[in-house]
């Protein structure tokens, strides 16, 4: 039932002596909502790159059956990419855009991009300079949204935004694209307020995959416990990923630790997805 | 190579440079018109120098000479043309791969289904044949615009002064002339094949200023070679002497060509074909080769 | 709008449970057609695997029935189902453990029934 869209396999690349992707392994499958999470220079862009064919590496990447260097074009007619590196140059009309696509793209479908345009604000003489930022964005998940790709690689994507912009955004990629053989792979920095959104996650740093799991399997592994200063002695013998002191409790993070053990220390609860990563990013700079 | 692609990919850049390759062919064409309209009002006409002009025309116009004449008033006419329209190729073949780099779209184009084979083949396309054919055209319909008003005034004199003019447009063979001119456009393609892929070449490398990366290496190539040649004793720059040599053709060559020999008209083309060596054909796939590489291996900022 | 979820339970339970309660309190009607998934997961944020998880389970409940090709129905006497099923987990698990408390803090039936819903003490 699942089948694996993209499987990306020892994945290696170096800009020179600097390493920028250690051995990535990651794969996604039908269906999944995919969050690649990791601070600033981790690798994310790049990894997403080299799943396009934009930038070579060293490893294996298969998309939709296809190498991405050396099948691009046709791996291209079922994937689409938004990205705040991959800007639509100023001078494009947006009919002329429209047009290109439609000429260009098989699986393009004008009346699409043309329904959801006629619900905004942007007009088909307008060039992409007249344009605002979020009408930018609009008008790349207009074109995205009609070629109903098989795979959705958004780097970033409402980096910028304001908030009205960045949830109908999401609110399009759920309503009217995402379906259960598709699947998506999203970087953000706004990690709160995609949580739900996503299925799974996989946090990245200094080019390495330090977690990739169900956003379900990752709440269920981690604990937070609120612990009284009496019992923090106690507590740390059970080696916390993360801690954080403050009004007479410490606040600490958990991993795979039993649930009653953790109980006898304070109060249990479920972390966010932005807890754990925060405590996992923390415990690897140690 | 699909046609449809190959003609969106062309539609694209066109849409890119459109201000510049509608403006520039119709000021040039204005300016044509304006000059000689202007310098009318202002001056009047001169009847003496027209009636002496006439009576040239009459005496010559049932000669060969009348084609030649005018194959020569066409090529006038097209030179401006076609030395601006050289303009706008430079300038369009040093920025149609800069350009995209510096404003960031060119991940936007590669993420899109079409080949880095068919965009270079596009852009090169535009550049060496489609730009040429707009100034072309416009020159063609400057000379629709004066072969009509050369029809006009032969019906008026015809009528009015009972002077036939008539032989001279009949004996002008404007057609065949003009046809010439168009067939030139591919030979100078190639004969300038090699310009454009150094152009197109210096136009992905460089990070900054790529018309000084397309300037700067040749001049520097001629003037060590020259130094080496000079304290080497060497027989002769051969750089230097076939850059000279390639390029040496200009209107004036062309048309003294045209006017020295028999076959007149034929001659012009036959230079420029001369010029076309398989030589300089594989340093331009050498160049192409090139360019391609840097597209698809360094195309990220 | 997005409602925020308790950390503590698994949305999808916090999903079906507002489904019912909206069946209860009459918002959604017997016969009435649920949203569509990919709607559901468009207006709260959520990814639409949640959404599903939900939605069987209230099938699987018989809360709701699939009609093909047009969507999930509330089925008929869902709600005085519903109605018997949250009396029932009420006073099995929910009013002992109000009992103890009314007991503990030594509440006296007056005082409690002095409350009216919107939990204003009157008089």
């Amino acid at each position: 039932m699942m089948s694996s869209l993209i499987s990306i396999s020892n994945l290696n690349k170096a800009y020179g002596s600097k390493k920028v992707l250690s051995g990535v392994n990651l794969s996604l499958n039908a269906g999944q909502i995919v969050g690649l999470v990791g601070p600033n220079g981790a690798g994310k862009t790049t990894c997403l790159q080299a799943i396009l064919g934009l930038t070579d590496f060293d490893g294996d990447i298969s998309v939709l059956g296809h190498h991405p260097r050396k099948d691009r074009v046709k791996m291209l007619n079922d994937v689409a990419y938004i990205s705040d590196v991959a800007i639509l140059p100023k001078w494009l009309k947006v009919s002329q855009a429209l047009s290109y696509m439609q000429d260009i793209h098989p699986n393009f479908a004008i009346e699409k991009a043309q329904a959801f345009l006629a619900k905004t604000n942007i007009a088909a003489n307008d060039k992409v300079k007249a344009l605002s930022k979020g009408m930018v964005a609009q008008l790349h998940l207009a074109l995205i949204l009609a070629i109903d790709a098989k795979v959705l690689i958004l780097d970033e994507p409402t980096l910028g935004l304001d908030i009205l912009t960045r949830r109908q955004f999401y609110n399009h990629l759920l309503e009217d694209f995402y379906t259960e053989e598709k699947c998506i792979i999203v970087t953000t920095h706004q990690i709160e307020e995609i949580e739900h959104i996503l299925t799974d996650v996989a946090f990245i740093q200094q080019g390495k995959i330090v977690l990739a799991q169900s956003t379900d399997d990752i709440k269920e592994r981690f604990n937070l416990v609120a612990v009284s200063n009496e019992q923090v002695a106690q507590a740390d013998e059970l080696q916390p990923l993360f801690k954080n002191s403050m009004m007479g409790l410490t606040t600490m993070l958990f991993d795979n630790q039993d649930k009653e053990t953790l109980q006898n220390l304070g109060k249990v609860t479920v972390p966010s997805l932005a807890d754990v990563f925060v405590g996992i990013m923390n415990k690897e700079t140690c | 190579m699909n046609t449809s692609i190959m003609k969106a990919s062309i539609k694209k850049e066109l849409w890119e440079f459109n201000g510049m390759l509608k403006w520039v062919p119709i000021s040039l064409a204005g300016v044509f018109i304006f000059i000689p309209l202007l310098s009318l009002i202002l001056n009047g006409i001169d009847m003496q120098a027209l009636l002496v002009e006439i009576e040239q025309i009459t005496q010559v116009q049932q000669t060969d000479r009348m084609g030649e004449f005018f194959f020569v008033a066409a090529i006038a006419l097209f030179s401006p043309f076609i030395a601006i329209g050289f303009i706008v190729q430079v300038y369009y073949f040093v920025t149609c791969l800069f350009d995209e780099r510096r404003d960031q779209s060119v991940m936007f184009w590669r993420s899109l289904p079409v080949s880095d084979e068919m965009t270079i083949a596009s852009k090169l396309l535009t550049g060496a044949i489609v730009i040429p054919v707009i100034f072309f055209a416009a020159a063609t319909m400057l000379m629709v615009l004066m072969v009509l008003l050369a029809i006009v005034a032969c019906v008026v004199l015809s009528i009015g002064f009972d002077i036939s003019l008539w032989g001279m447009l009949a004996s002008a063979n404007i057609l065949s002339g003009v046809g010439y001119i168009w067939l030139s456009l591919l030979p100078i393609a190639i004969w300038l094949l090699p310009l454009y892929s150094w152009l197109m070449l210096a136009s992905i490398y460089a990070n900054k200023a790529p018309f000084l990366w397309a300037v700067l290496p040749i001049v520097a190539l001629l003037v060590i070679e020259t130094i080496v040649v000079h304290y080497l004793h060497l027989s002769e720059p051969f750089f230097g002497h076939f850059i000279a040599d390639y390029f040496s053709i200009t209107p004036d060559n062309l048309v003294n060509a045209s006017v020295e020999q028999e076959k007149s008209r034929s001659a012009a083309l036959q230079l420029l074909i001369a010029q076309i060596d398989y030589r300089t054909v594989l340093v331009s796939a050498g160049l192409l080769a090139a360019t391609y590489w840097f597209r698809v291996n360094k195309s990220e900022s | 709008m997005t409602p925020q979820w308790d950390p503590e339970k698994p949305i999808y339970l916090q999903l079906y449970q507002q489904v019912i309660t909206r069946i209860l309190d009459g918002n959604i009607k017997e016969g009435e057609a649920l949203p569509s998934v990919r709607k559901v997961a468009a207006e709260y944020q959520l990814n639409p695997i949640t959404i599903s998880k939900a939605y069987q389970m209230l099938q699987d409940e018989q809360i709701v029935e699939k009609q093909r090709g047009k969507g999930l129905f509330v089925m008929p006497g869902a709600q005085d189902l519903m109605l018997d099923r949250e009396r029932e987990s009420f006073l099995s698990h929910q009013w002992p453990e109000i009992l103890t408390q009314i007991s503990r803090l030594k509440l006296s039936a007056e005082q409690l029934l002095s409350v009216n819903v919107n939990n204003q003490v009157e008089g």
